[in-house]
């Protein structure tokens, strides 16, 4: 909220400049987001006296004058005000001026005489819509001052982010007031209790008043003036108003804004001539309509409350007022509302109706129900001063009195929770400064505070232990090592497991992307995925970003295309969440790793070279015995090549799928690179890691090594070729190690280096003869290869 | 005939000089032959010493052992020397300013190197890491953290929500915080509670160079019993990591604030780490950066999670991640942490 420093000052007290203030403020209680001077837009305009006046020679309507704005300083200004009489005191624009609504004030000649400036009314000068004449100020203004500090414009305006907890009080003058006075060491200038209790005529006329729904309503009162004249409010209030950011109306809206400024109690003023009968407080009807004073005509729902006569809605409670019901020029006689409503019922319909108001604002943050007392004398005053009104009746519904709550400090618990011992004295004086009523508790170390009902958020001891730490402030509190008790290590073996695999990742070249865990339509189509299983976002941000993502590939795949344009070769990865909707808690959320290899090269070799990563991550991380099969398509098929991806598979279980993607998808996608993919799942790798390692013992004998090239005239997998030369070959084959693929019309050679061996001797040639024979005479019979020649 | 002792000086004389120039080793094995071969005239001499009178043996004897000894000796250093300089240096030239072959490097996401920094400093003050799920029930977001339904506090973070599946029982949000993790750890645990939260967090708002709707955060959560864990070791806590944390000593300075989670609820600012407090456009000119907002573990949380009211303390505090990444590496675009561009995530 903007706040005027004058304002505070004169309500507060203090002495400090706003500077100071602010620093205070933003020390013990409040965020100050801005200290800056009230643009005011009034350079070069003065006050003035209008010392004579003449016809102009030769315009009708025009009159001549001449005023005078400083000693021995005359200025002769061309003016058609009709309301110029000599005597007035008046604004003077000066060349040079620029008015609040743009217009240059320069020296000119009017149809002949010479203007040596501009007699301004009050719509010239910003101040408010009247621009029936020039504005007259007070007769005993001064002569050739600076007009904005001659009517107080000239100010320092304090934006304060009041916390959402004390919206209750501080979103008011007089609440902020009162904390300056209490971070300034005193109490606040302003009388608490300053008008006289209301004096409400016998025949009251105010119309009665029902709250049907009274845990939306938690008080109601209800003033009737009549006889009121509706005109400008004086300059001293538009003035406020308008060094607090609103608008000038008319003196009864004035008047309701004034005080909802002053005190934080939103008023709200009908027209008394439009309603009919008494005046109900309740839910609407679903269907009821209304249109709002600013026109916009709205749809109501059963959990909208309303002010209604018996015959129509009125108002939309908390939020806005109805046109039917408003002020107008014509408006004698005036209803007014000073409400306290339930907050979160004014926050639901303000969302619901997507209107947020200066009253909104304040109801939301659940206002002291014992408020409208003290502002119903207010605003009695100020409606007989200003507008003439006379009080014909009053009505107050109160449904149950907020009472004052006590709570018991012991003052163990405050150097308990700060970690610094605060004499008892100290706390007394930061608890009475903040306007809490203290009682020391016999032979207890412990106190009675009495909080007012203002200070909804002061609740337990806590509230008030944090009301002693900061008026204190937090800089007294020195830092204290704890004394820690030993723990033994927090580990989780997820974190663990991420940031040990990440860092492998990166050790063979992976670098990690980060990218949004949304996507939309176009990215699940693009990508063949169902619709169905996604979670969808109900208030997104980006028509792309409408779901929460059940695949990394979408994203990765974009960065892939992106990086391509810069880069040749690259490897990335991408550790993060998937989601999707399940039948059996409601929503499954999975880490996922998704790894990518890109080059100019084929994707197939890129295939080999991701592989190649993967079983270097799998041996370092100690993920054994994984199985690299054909994929298998799902039913309705998925986005891996046909015949160029390989689902990953460790003691049965699925790890995930590495291969190459659809030709379609990746021709869609507009990459030319070669790419190869994998997705893991990864809590599969993390359960399938094996930390427990025995010793082999070294060979004693050594191992000999014979090269074996095979000719398949079909595409035989090398895979199972080495599973049954292993099989064959037990127990003195060692290891069969691939070292070349050589393809040629039809015909595949597989090339393996072989190591025979035994533990206790080494062998004989004959013996290697028989092992290698029986391997050759095997792939012969079971899998019709040969012996390459 | 000449005495033999004359020819002996000759020989060490002629074979040292001729030794000294030889720079290869053909010429050197050349100079073996000529002065300690077998048919050299060194060795004549010492095979005819055989041949001399007793006298002249005492005489040529001890001369021809040291010329042979010496040449021997020169032979083995020129030989040595020979080795490592006889070499056709020109031949051997390689441009040392080439750039290396090097093994193709990955580099960790600078999010990620930080939280494993982090995690280190916290480990040795005996914090441990804990996670959470990213999409979470609007209980653990909310209403645990005594954020009540209908309340403004709720309007402190901007939330983007799940369209409801009409089976469901539970309202669901990419969560908004990491606060989250509180609730879901104190739920498991009971203190003393000493625990990190690095995490992914969503927020419903535009992008820009400094707004994300995905972003990174960090939580801190330290629980034990009344008066063990106060406001000042919170300040102690927080002085250390963020000292570590920038390698000079770092001021905490601690402002009042609201958080529904919190209470006393502080937003938390660091010494500025450029200026050192004299003020710059970094802190503008405030000598201050604000870091985050922490508090006193509302004891509303505390019910909420099963345990006794008063019957534990603690604080928490939740920063971005991000915006710490910001200031340590002087990134100036947000944006740049979820735009996977190598360019960029390979200066890390």
């Amino acid at each position: 909220m903007k706040y005027s420093y004058h304002w505070l000052k004169e309500l507060s007290g203090t002495k400090k400049p706003a500077d100071r203030v602010a620093d205070l403020l933003m020390r013990h209680a409040f965020e100050v987001e801005t200290v800056e001077s009230y643009a005011h837009h009034m350079e070069n305009i003065v006050t003035g006296e209008v010392l004579s006046v003449a016809p102009h020679p030769d315009a009708d309507r025009l009159r001549v004058a001449q005023v005078e704005i400083g000693k021995y300083t005359v200025r002769q200004i061309v003016c058609g005000a009709p309301n110029l009489e000599a005597g007035q005191k008046v604004a003077v624009a000066l060349p040079g001026a620029l008015l609040p609504n743009g217009i240059a004030i320069k020296e000119s000649e009017i149809r002949g005489v010479q203007s040596e400036g501009m007699l301004c009314s009050e719509k010239e000068l910003g101040l408010s819509e009247n621009h029936e004449g020039i504005a007259v100020l007070h007769e005993e203004a001064p002569i050739g001052a600076e007009f904005a500090k001659y009517i107080g414009l000239q100010d320092t305006i304090l934006d304060v982010k009041i916390l959402a907890d004390r919206g209750s009080d501080a979103l008011s003058y007089e609440g902020l007031a009162r904390e300056i006075a209490a971070l300034d060491g005193h109490a606040p200038q302003f009388i608490e209790v300053r008008a006289k209790p209301l004096r409400v005529p016998a025949y009251n006329r105010a119309p009665k008043i029902h709250i049907l729904d009274k845990k939306e309503c938690r008080r109601y009162v209800g003033l009737y003036f009549k006889d009121v004249v509706v005109g400008e409010s004086p300059f001293w209030m538009k003035t406020r108003l308008l060094v607090s950011g609103l608008r000038p109306v008319n003196n009864i809206v004035d008047i309701t804004n004034y005080l909802m400024l002053l005190t934080g109690q939103p008023l709200h003023a009908f027209d008394a001539d439009q309603l009919s009968g008494g005046i109900e407080i309740r839910l609407a009807k679903k269907g009821e309509k209304l249109e709002l004073l600013t026109g916009e005509k709205k749809t109501l729902t059963a959990q909208d409350l309303v002010i209604a006569d018996t015959k129509k809605v009125l108002a939309l409670a908390g939020v806005m007022g109805g046109k039917h019901s408003g002020i107008t020029k014509e408006t004698t006689n005036i209803f007014l509302e000073i409400a306290n409503f339930d907050g979160a019922t004014i926050r639901r319909s303000r969302i619901r109706h997507g209107l947020s108001t200066d009253a909104s604002y304040r109801f939301e943050r659940n206002l002291d129900s014992n408020l409208p007392t003290e502002v119903a004398r207010e605003v009695a005053v100020l409606i007989h001063e200003l507008t003439g009104g006379k009080l014909m009746g009053a009505r107050d519904e109160y449904i149950e009195k907020r009472k004052e709550r006590k709570i018991e400090l012991a003052l163990s618990r405050v150097e308990c929770v700060l970690g610094v011992k605060v004499p008892i004295f100290e706390v007394v004086q930061y608890l009475a400064l903040q306007g809490l009523t203290v009682k020391k508790i016999n032979g207890k170390e412990a106190l009675f505070v009495h909080i007012p009902t203002r200070r909804p958020d002061l609740r337990d001891e806590w509230d008030l232990i944090e009301e002693i730490g900061r008026m204190r402030g937090y800089d007294k509190i020195a830092a204290a090592a704890p004394e820690l008790p030993f723990l033994g290590e927090v580990v989780n073996e997820k974190k663990h497991f991420e940031r040990r695999t990440k860092e492998l990742l990166s050790h063979v070249g992976f670098t990690e992307i980060m990218t949004y865990s949304f996507y939309g339509i176009a990215d699940m189509d693009a990508f063949g995925l169902a619709h169905a299983q996604h979670i969808e976002i109900a208030n997104p941000l980006n028509p792309d970003q409408t779901h929460l993502r059940r695949s990394l590939l979408p994203g990765v795949l974009s960065k892939v295309k992106e990086n391509s344009r810069h880069t040749e070769s690259f490897r990335l990865f991408e550790w993060e969440s998937v989601f999707e909707k399940s039948k059996v808690s409601e929503i499954r959320e999975s880490k996922m790793l998704a790894l990518a290899c890109v080059s100019r090269d084929k994707s197939a070799r890129e295939f080999s070279r991701l592989k190649g990563a993967l079983e270097n991550i799998f041996e370092s991380a100690g993920v054994r015995d994984v199985v690299f099969v054909s994929h298998v398509v799902p039913a309705g098929g998925d986005e891996w090549h046909r015949t160029q991806s390989a689902d990953v598979l460790v003691g049965g279980k699925k790890l995930g799928t590495l291969g190459t993607l659809m030709p379609f998808i990746v021709k869609q996608l507009g990459i030319t690179s070669g790419v190869a993919i994998a997705v893991l799942d990864v809590e599969v790798l993390r359960e399938s890691v094996q930390t427990e390692k025995t010793f082999l013992l070294l060979p004693k004998f050594p191992f000999a090594i014979r090269d074996i090239s095979l000719v398949f005239s079909q595409r035989q997998k090398s895979q199972a070729v080495v599973d049954l030369m292993k099989e064959v070959g037990a127990p003195l084959l060692r290891k069969a190690e691939l070292f070349d693929i050589f393809e040629r019309e039809g015909e595949r050679n597989l090339a393996f280096h072989l190591s025979f061996g035994a533990d206790e001797r080494t062998l004989t040639s004959q013996e290697m003869d028989k092992a290698f024979d029986r391997i050759v005479g095997a792939v012969k019979e079971r899998l019709g290869g040969e012996l390459h020649q | 005939m000449s005495m033999p002792q004359a020819k002996i000086a000759t020989l060490l004389g002629e074979g040292k000089k001729e030794l000294a120039s030889i720079k290869d080793a053909s010429t050197l094995l050349t100079w073996e032959t000529k002065y300690l071969g077998r048919k050299s005239e060194l060795n004549e001499i010492l095979k005819g010493l055989k041949d001399l009178s007793p006298e002249e043996k005492r005489l040529v004897g001890p001369v021809a052992q040291h010329a042979r000894e010496t040449l021997t000796t020169l032979h083995q250093e020129a030989a040595k020397r020979i080795e490592r300089e006889g070499v056709d240096w020109d031949k051997e030239w390689i441009d040392v300013t080439a750039p290396g072959e090097r093994i193709p490097a990955g580099h960790l996401h600078p999010i990620t190197l930080l939280e494993n920094e982090i995690a280190d400093i916290f480990a040795s003050l005996g914090f441990g890491v804990w996670d959470g799920p990213e999409l979470e029930m609007e209980q653990n977001n909310f209403d645990s953290l005594n954020f009540p339904k209908d309340h403004p506090a709720r309007d402190m973070q901007d939330t983007f929500w799940v369209k409801q599946d009409k089976h469901w029982k539970h309202t669901y949000l990419p969560r908004t915080h990491t606060s989250t993790v509180q609730v879901r750890y104190m739920q498991e645990h009971k203190p003393p509670i000493r625990i990190i939260v690095p995490g992914r967090i969503f927020r419903n708002e535009a992008t820009d160079a400094s707004h994300e709707h995905t972003f990174h955060q960090f939580e801190c959560l330290m629980v034990d019993e009344p008066g063990k864990v106060t406001v000042a070791t919170f300040k102690y806590i927080a002085e250390t990591f963020f000292s570590r944390f920038f390698g000079k000593k770092i001021d905490i300075r601690l402002r009042p604030s609201y958080f529904p989670f919190t209470e006393p609820s502080f937003e938390f600012d660091i010494s500025c780490v450029l200026c050192e407090r004299k003020g710059c456009s970094v802190c503008q000119q405030t000598g201050w950066l604000e870091i985050g907002g922490a508090g006193m573990v509302n004891q509303k949380v505390f019910e909420s999670v099963g345990y006794k009211r008063g019957a534990y303390q603690g604080f928490a505090w939740g920063f971005g991640l991000t915006r710490l990444a910001m200031m340590k590496y002087k990134i100036t675009d947000i944006r740049l942490f979820m735009s996977g561009d190598l360019r960029f995530l390979k200066q890390f």
